[in-house]
């Protein structure tokens, strides 16, 4: 620890969002760069609401801490590799210019009482609710941001920097030339510190692109890359995070959707790989910012069907759907099977 | 409540950092360890050569 000069920040206010761009939905965090603000890399990773620890450890963040060494050793020599390490200017410049965080009771300094303090997961939350209000286009990655590896194939060690520990069969990283112990790198010629590092890059890629991969394998330099088809990261579960809460609340006035088996799809005439959610049941009085036709749903009500879309399977693709493909303003039709009989819902979208 | 005036007084004792730090039972926190002030942390890497770390908590 002694090699770094190493900063606390417990909160929000002031950040400055172009600069410190990562999952801001994360419980912990951890920057790693250069007194000019050139950012050797991130540390912090999570894919799971109730498990927050399976994909950090001290091991690799120690492994990171040393990485950035190695960076900080041939800096500025290496400063064209680290550019991309740092994002496009951000929509707000702080938390606190977010148009819909205004006038909430916490976005002020944090002044030690419970009801001061800006939290990170704010800074998403109320960025993609203010472009929504603004009638802005929802990017897939707005929606779905920083993916992990798993989604085209790669599971890495979270005790290492970016060390592949198994390939999935007939995924993408298979068909581009990844094998099990691999050591990444770099990718799309950024130096990896960790797995965040590798989400930092996956996050920013487009549809339709290949990206480059530098790697280590026994001791000899190898290739690979990960070809990405058009609505790859929609695969990954984002109803784990803060922001899935004010979705449900808002869009559908419910509180989260619980997927049937394949039975209990059976029994409610759905096909296996249909959409069947139950409402397990509606946001209690204290929250405010609910979509007022959710008292239409009742505890129990199984949704089978959205606007006639096909494809729309788990909470995910509908919570995706809504905030996606309908405007404020814009109806949405809900079936739902209750008590053994199909009913139409109608709500309006916020 | 007591509790709740008990730490409005004791915040109104320390400096707002201080403060900070009791409530959100941070007061672990020493060392080398700059607390929330970022500006402090370029200063010192600037003038140390070293790298920064930097912890979002």
């Amino acid at each position: 620890m002694e090699k770094f000069v190493c900063v606390r920040v417990v909160q929000g206010w002031g950040m400055d969002l172009s600069l410190f761009q990562f999952d801001h939905e994360l419980t912990w965090a951890v920057f790693l760069m250069n007194a000019d603000k050139t950012v050797y890399g991130r540390y912090g990773s999570r894919s799971d609401h109730k498990d927050t620890g399976k994909d950090i450890s001290i091991e690799g963040l120690r492994k990171a801490m040393e990485g950035a060494l190695e960076l900080h050793a041939g800096y500025p020599g290496n400063k064209k590799d680290l550019a991309g390490k740092t994002g496009p200017r951000a929509p707000f410049p702080t938390p606190e210019a977010i148009p819909e965080l205004r006038g909430k009771p916490n976005i002020k300094p944090a002044d030690g009482t419970r009801g001061g303090c800006v939290h990170c997961h704010q800074a998403h939350d109320g960025e993609v609710w203010s472009l929504r209000s603004a009638r802005q286009a929802l990017p897939d990655k707005s929606v779905w941001p920083y993916p992990m590896p798993d989604e085209l194939g790669i599971s890495l060690d979270p005790k290492e920097r970016a060390t592949v520990t198994a390939v999935a069969s007939g995924s993408p990283a298979e068909k581009g030339g990844f094998k099990t112990g691999d050591r990444i790198v770099k990718l799309e010629g950024q130096p990896l510190l960790s797995i965040a590092d590798v989400q930092w890059v996956l996050h920013h890629a487009k549809d339709g692109s290949t990206l480059k991969a530098e790697l280590e394998r026994g001791g000899q330099k190898a290739a690979a890359t990960l070809s990405l088809a058009a609505g790859w990261r929609k695969k990954d579960d984002f109803t784990w995070r803060v922001i899935a809460w004010s979705m449900r609340h808002r869009l559908l006035g419910t509180e989260p959707l619980v997927a049937l088996s394949d039975d209990e799809k059976k029994q409610a005439g759905v096909q296996p790989g249909g959409l069947g959610l139950r409402v397990k049941g509606l946001p209690p009085d204290w929250v405010k910012d609910k979509n007022p036709g959710g008292q239409k749903f009742k505890p129990g009500d199984v949704i089978v069907d959205v606007d006639g879309q096909k494809g729309i399977v788990t909470e995910g693709d509908l919570l995706g759907y809504l905030m996606q493909k309908k405007a404020p303003g814009q109806g949405a039709d809900f079936t739902v099977v209750r008590a053994g009989k199909r009913e139409r819902i109608q709500l309006t979208m916020p | 409540m007591v509790m709740a005036m008990a730490l409005a007084a004791l915040a109104a004792m320390q400096g707002p950092k201080d403060a900070l730090k009791t409530a959100l039972k941070d007061t672990e926190v020493q060392g080398d360890w700059i607390y929330d002030d970022l500006p402090a942390g370029y200063a010192q890497a600037k003038k140390s050569g070293k790298p920064m770390l930097i912890v979002f908590r």
